[in-house]
């Protein structure tokens, strides 16, 4: 169990990083695309720069319209947010003393309805306004049969739950 | 259940209250409320003991069957 915790450790750890460093990119492309600051068009106009802060190097490049910014940029960016910090909270719930509680089922049935529905909800939507490419199928795979998997995952979760509760009644 | 757990009547003969008992069989309150409602699935062989060690009395003094 310690290994388990310790690895449990260690990946929390790494995805709350990569959860964090999307959200401040989300939000500093949100911020950039808002007001402006920090972009540099190209193209004639048809691409856009996100420059590193204070600086005129690029970080982002997107095509210049709102489609490709809502949908193509600022959407992905966004679930990848949400992705790697629910999954550090699938991975902290690994270190914990108690594995088995109503929470932490709470949290693995937020997980897979995440990975099951959202992406291909998005991409739904997504495609009536941009082009959405071949690629994207292999992640809606890759997240729906993480998805299930985890889905499993909660069904003994909840098994767990129910025995270690019926064992809690035996004094 | 059929089973039913007569903590109370034994406490009273031996003059002690529940949370007297419970710290000196080593379970919580909670857990001794439990029992004496009738909520518990089972009772493990050494809360018996330790219950019938500190109220001294036989198991049959605070277990009952009756039929449902």
């Amino acid at each position: 169990m310690n290994r388990t915790k310790i690895i449990g450790r260690i990946l929390f750890y790494i995805t709350s990083l990569l959860g964090s460093l999307y959200l401040i990119i989300t939000l500093y492309a949100l911020i950039c695309l808002l007001t402006g600051w920090n972009t540099a068009s190209y193209g004639n106009g048809m691409f856009l720069h996100i420059n590193y802060p204070f600086t005129i190097t690029p970080l982002m490049n997107m095509d210049n319209n709102v489609s490709y910014k809502v949908f193509s940029f600022l959407l992905p960016l966004s679930f990848y947010t949400i992705f790697f910090l629910l999954s550090a909270q699938i991975f902290k719930l690994f270190t914990r003393r108690k594995l088995f509680t109503k929470f932490h089922l709470l949290i693995l049935k937020r997980y897979y309805r995440l990975n099951i529905l959202l992406p291909i909800v998005c991409t739904a939507i997504a495609a009536v306004f941009v082009t959405v490419e071949g690629g994207i199928a292999i992640l809606i795979a890759v997240h729906f049969i993480l998805g299930i998997f985890v889905f499993f995952l909660a069904e003994i979760f909840r098994q767990g739950l129910h025995l270690q509760d019926e064992q809690d009644l035996y004094i | 259940m059929a089973i039913v757990v007569n903590i109370d009547v034994m406490l009273a003969k031996r003059k002690m209250q529940s949370k007297e008992l419970a710290e000196q069989i080593g379970i919580t309150q909670g857990n001794l409320s439990v029992l004496k409602t009738g909520k518990a699935k089972g009772i493990r062989f050494e809360t018996l003991q330790a219950i019938c060690t500190v109220l001294e009395c036989q198991p049959g003094d605070i277990l009952e069957f009756v039929p449902d």
